[in-house]
């Protein structure tokens, strides 16, 4: 009998090890695949991604190794190349140039991710990096200058990379390296918010149409909870692990990524969220449940839902609506566009 | 006897980034203080259950962000509002002289069928900051600005230390629906307004 017990719990052992080393031989060929398709330094990832756009693409929704994202993301950014090509620029913005929004920045350093380790220390490394970023943005882009949501991608950023990388990649985003810029999200206004807003409640109608006509119903609107969706790429409120999960595909396809992941949400607590009143569905906008937060769920769900060619549409109706509205006297303030929003969706 | 309807104020918190208006808030609703709130992106909402008198009322409360490009997306929240707190830093001059702007753009917002008598509230928040040796802003010169804007009423605060937090938002509350009683023509016999506050550092017309 305890010859038997024995030899049964061995055997547990055995295959709790067993998977243990499984797992662990998938990660090292997962990695070994990942450095290959990298190359020394980055070296071979623009012929690979040339050669198979849709090996990478297929690679990065899996999730882009831990140790590897912060090179990764500098390389499908494209702010690797405008590091390379403004050597100094950075350390000329940090130390000789002086921005208007030094106090506003300052006032924020300890409102960004303030339960994050890194950031936690009052003047430390990580508050000290999250300030120079900024500034030196700030300077940069005087235009967009410091918006609060920015500190949100920038800490993002510097746990994954160097002050210099983090600000270049906040420069590839901001300016459009590689898709469409994002500064519409910060210059005055919010005119791109605006827009992402108009298209999401589009959206929501077209593909989950109950929920949308529950919205109206509740007088729900997208910015009372996705502003910050768009803002702060769901770096705001989400856990780091699918925060990081969904950066890796935004950086790689862009921003429709947000839109999916948004639409994903709703969808997983459909059925929830149909039967809430106004206030218990404000709450529940924006305290998703853990389950419906976990990458491995949410982000298939979210890749099965296509919105290109619509988003696009959308875009082209914004603008024109924007346009005939602006002709007639009437919307050229982005308050008067978001009242225009319900009739016309 | 009547059964009464569930009556539902909707509050906006308007006011300069980083005067507490989410700190306050979070006092009032949740009873707590932290030292780890985010800066407030888009907006921010609570609801708190009051009793008014014999008024069971819900407070619909919004919290906005305090930076001025994010205004654009204030009139989503101002529409319908009841009342209006404006907030400001009794340590930050700037944070004070603020206030006429946010009054000014709230009314444009929101524009309430009766601007002159619309329900303003006044918080002078951290005042327990260097046990008030860092104030800038004297609570007089505070009380005079609210009597030049028609009487708000006025309160000093402080979030951390759960200071005339809640004597101010049951105020609030009182003035919201005392709005929206007059605006119905409706007789408030069963709600007192002639007691007045017993807060020496506070003032509340209710």
């Amino acid at each position: 009998m305890s010859l038997l017990f024995l030899l049964n719990s061995v055997a547990m052992n055995m295959s709790f090890i067993l998977v243990v080393l499984s797992t662990l031989c998938r990660e090292e060929k997962r990695l070994r695949k990942w450095r290959k398709m990298i190359g020394v330094g980055g070296a071979d990832w623009k012929h690979y991604v040339r050669r198979k756009p849709n090996v990478v693409k297929r690679r990065i929704r899996k999730g882009i190794p831990d140790c590897l994202r912060g090179l990764v993301w500098q390389l499908i950014s494209g702010s690797r190349d405008l590091l390379l090509m403004h050597q100094g620029v950075y350390e000329q913005l940090v130390l000789y140039e002086t921005s208007s929004s030094e106090l506003d920045i300052i006032r924020d350093i300890s409102r960004t991710f303030p339960s994050h380790v890194f950031f936690q220390q009052r003047h430390g490394p990580g508050q000290r990096s999250l300030y120079n970023v900024l500034k030196a943005y700030s300077v940069y882009d005087r235009a967009v200058g410091y918006v609060q949501g920015m500190g949100f991608l920038a800490g993002l950023l510097l746990l994954y990379m160097s002050e210099e990388d983090a600000f270049w990649l906040l420069v590839a985003l901001l300016k459009g390296a590689v898709h469409a810029p994002m500064e519409g999200l910060y210059l005055v206004g919010l005119p791109l918010v605006q827009q992402y807003l108009y298209q999401l409640s589009r959206l929501v109608k077209e593909q989950l149409p109950k929920l949308g006509a529950h919205f109206d119903e509740e007088m729900i609107n997208p910015s009372m909870y996705a502003s910050q969706w768009f803002i702060t790429v769901f770096s705001y409120s989400f856990p780091f692990p699918l925060a990081l999960r969904i950066w890796d595909v935004f950086l790689f396809e862009g921003v429709k990524i947000v839109f999916k992941v948004g639409l994903a949400l709703l969808k997983y607590c459909h059925d929830d969220l149909v039967n809430l009143p106004f206030e218990k569905l404000v709450h529940a906008l924006r305290n998703f449940p853990e389950d419906a937060l976990r990458p491995d769920t949410l982000l298939p769900m979210a890749f099965s839902i296509k919105v290109s060619k619509r988003l696009e549409e959308l875009r082209v109706e914004y603008e024109e609506m924007n346009k005939s509205a602006q002709e007639s006297g009437t919307s050229l303030k982005p308050t008067n566009r978001t009242r225009g929003l319900p009739k016309l969706c | 006897m009547a059964t009464r309807k569930r009556t539902l104020l909707k509050v906006i918190i308007l006011g300069d980034s980083g005067v507490g208006k989410t700190s306050l808030m979070n006092q009032f609703v949740n009873k707590k203080f932290s030292n780890q709130y985010k800066a407030t992106i888009g907006a921010d909402f609570l609801t708190k259950e009051v009793q008014v008198e014999d008024r069971l009322v819900t407070m619909q409360i919004w919290d906005t962000a305090g930076q001025e490009r994010f205004q654009s997306l204030g009139v989503a929240f101002y529409r319908g509002a009841d009342c209006c707190v404006l907030v400001y830093d009794v340590n930050l001059l700037k944070s004070f002289e603020s206030l006429s702007n946010w009054r000014d753009e709230f009314l444009v917002q929101a524009s309430p069928s009766d601007p002159e008598n619309f329900p303003f509230m006044v918080l002078g928040n951290k005042v327990d900051i260097d046990g008030g040796n860092s104030r800038v802003v004297s609570e007089k010169r505070a009380k005079t600005w609210c009597a030049s804007k028609g009487d708000i009423p006025y309160f000093e605060t402080s979030a951390k230390d759960d200071l005339n937090v809640d004597v101010a938002f049951q105020c609030i509350a009182k003035n919201a629906l005392k709005n929206e009683t007059d605006e119905e023509i409706y007789l408030p016999d069963t709600i007192d307004f002639s007691s007045g506050s017993t807060h020496t550092s506070s003032s509340c017309s209710c």
